[in-house]
């Protein structure tokens, strides 16, 4: 039997908040997280019981990021250019500063966030709902309301795409991904 | 530094988002809840007992069609004999003094001291001359003078159409005016100790110690907590009581109080609601909340 929005709310709240967070930064996330679970809250009753909370809650949350995607763009392209995530505001201490593999590790984010830039929307919304909201394939699938053929073959294609743009980069090793540490 | 794949690279990127906090957690809840959930009939079937041949949506549609025509036959057929009977007038009372006894003994703690009709009024004389007792005690004021109106009305009565409420010594202490409210439907059991839990789950730092479900005006409820927190809930209040209300079902349909007590057992905050008479808060001193019942709400600091 299908659970209540309560015990929905409380499964899901953190992830789904995480993967906003990730995505749009924490105040967005909240603002996405809210209306998320108030559009949940007000169609519980007219949606089928016997499908899943979690592809259905995501879509929904899918659908509001749709109209934040130049701003997520743009974040990730600040990130890649100056190495500072906006989004985490972690700033570098001294010992990253000596540490080369901290200093590695920092500019082998940004390359992916670069990465991440560089994809089509619907491919960055699969791969990120996998890698990120950690969704399985058919999770997606009902989320986007897609077939399970185009979630995987998206997916392969995004993976592909991003595998591209690090090896370009010379900072990560095609293959086993080695990080080529900067000289 | 070697990394499996792509996905494993991305896992770590932004991995440390700070979460939630707690307050954010019950603000969004409270966000999403505010509303009416909308209710169509498909959602009061369980379509899982149906067999799957029924579940396409021809069937699905001349099905509860089907329910939506004997629900509206029955209710006709229901009500030929006149309105429905009014609230509260199940009980079984020998005259006005039959109904007060009644009301007092429910509530169980004395503070409806005497009552009587005079002419179209109700004088109630009550045990409390301070807050936060004035609350309680004239939020089971307000309830009998709407027992006392419903049950006059179903004995073919002339009903009263206000109350007085005096403290002790007979010293005014105010009153409303008592008119027939809307009928709602009877309050389910344990709705009141569903809606106990609900508010719990909101604000982890109240304990519920009693919860009282009451016949009254179709289903009454009186809840007492204690708090281990009491800024922290005062702060919380609109969300809290908000949640509490909406778990019992029709808001601002149903009469309720909610006490919350500190751990030595001194009351930090008491709510009460009754229809048409409105909302009465007390909030002790010192302790700040934007909790406000409404626009009728009398708010005692």
């Amino acid at each position: 039997m299908r659970t209540s929005f309560d015990e929905a709310f409380e499964a899901e709240f953190d992830r789904l908040h995480r993967y906003l967070a990730r995505r749009l930064g924490s105040p967005a996330a909240e603002d996405l997280a809210a209306e998320s679970f108030a559009i949940a809250y007000r169609r519980w009753d007219d949606v089928d019981p016997s499908r899943p909370v979690r592809p259905w809650l995501y879509g929904i949350a899918g659908n509001l990021i749709r109209h934040h995607r130049r701003k997520e763009r743009r974040m990730l392209r600040a990130y890649a250019r100056t190495g500072v995530d906006p989004i985490v505001h972690e700033d570098e201490t001294t010992a990253e500063r000596v540490d080369p593999h901290a200093r590695d590790a920092r500019a082998q984010k940004a390359v992916i966030a670069a990465a991440l830039a560089q994809l089509r929307p619907a491919e960055r919304e699969v791969l990120l709902m996998h890698a990120w909201a950690e969704l399985s394939d058919a999770e997606i699938a009902g989320a986007l309301s897609l077939p399970l053929g185009t979630v995987k073959s998206r997916l392969n294609r995004a993976r592909e795409h991003m595998r591209n743009h690090l090896a370009a980069s010379g900072k990560v090793e095609v293959g086993a991904f080695n990080v080529v540490e900067e000289v | 530094m070697t990394m499996s794949d792509e996905t494993e690279l991305l896992r770590e990127l932004r991995a440390d988002v700070p979460a939630p906090t707690e307050e954010a957690r019950r603000r969004i809840y409270a966000y999403a809840t505010r509303g009416e959930r909308r209710r169509s009939s498909f959602a009061l079937i369980d379509w899982q007992k149906i067999p799957v041949s029924f579940r396409t949506f021809r069937w699905r549609t001349a099905f509860a069609l089907t329910l939506v025509l004997a629900a509206a036959v029955i209710a006709a057929v229901t009500t030929q004999g006149g309105a429905s009977p009014p609230k509260s007038a199940q009980i079984t009372a020998q005259g006005v003094d039959g109904v007060v006894s009644q009301v007092q003994n429910s509530f169980g703690d004395n503070r409806i001291l005497t009552a009587s009709v005079t002419g179209s009024t109700l004088s109630v004389k009550l045990a409390a001359p301070d807050e936060p007792s004035l609350t309680n005690a004239t939020f089971e004021a307000q309830v009998l003078g709407h027992v006392v109106r419903d049950w006059m009305t179903a004995n073919g009565q002339a009903p009263i159409n206000a109350a007085v409420y005096l403290d002790a010594t007979g010293a005014p202490q105010g009153g409303d005016s008592v008119a027939s409210e809307p009928s709602v439907v009877p309050l389910t059991n344990g709705t009141c100790n569903s809606a106990a839990q609900a508010a719990q789950v909101v604000d982890a730092s109240i304990a519920l110690l009693s919860v009282q479900s009451l016949q009254w005006l179709n289903g009454t409820c009186v809840f007492e907590f204690q708090t281990s927190d009491p800024a922290s809930f005062a702060s919380n209040a609109p969300v809290t009581v908000g949640k509490l209300v909406y778990a019992m079902g029709d808001p601002d349909e149903r009469p309720y109080l909610v006490q919350v007590d500190d751990q030595a057992g001194t009351p930090q905050f008491v709510a009460s609601y009754v229809p048409g008479d409105g909302g009465r808060a007390y909030i002790k001193p010192g302790l700040s909340t934007a909790f406000d019942v409404g626009s009728q709400a009398k708010i005692s600091k």
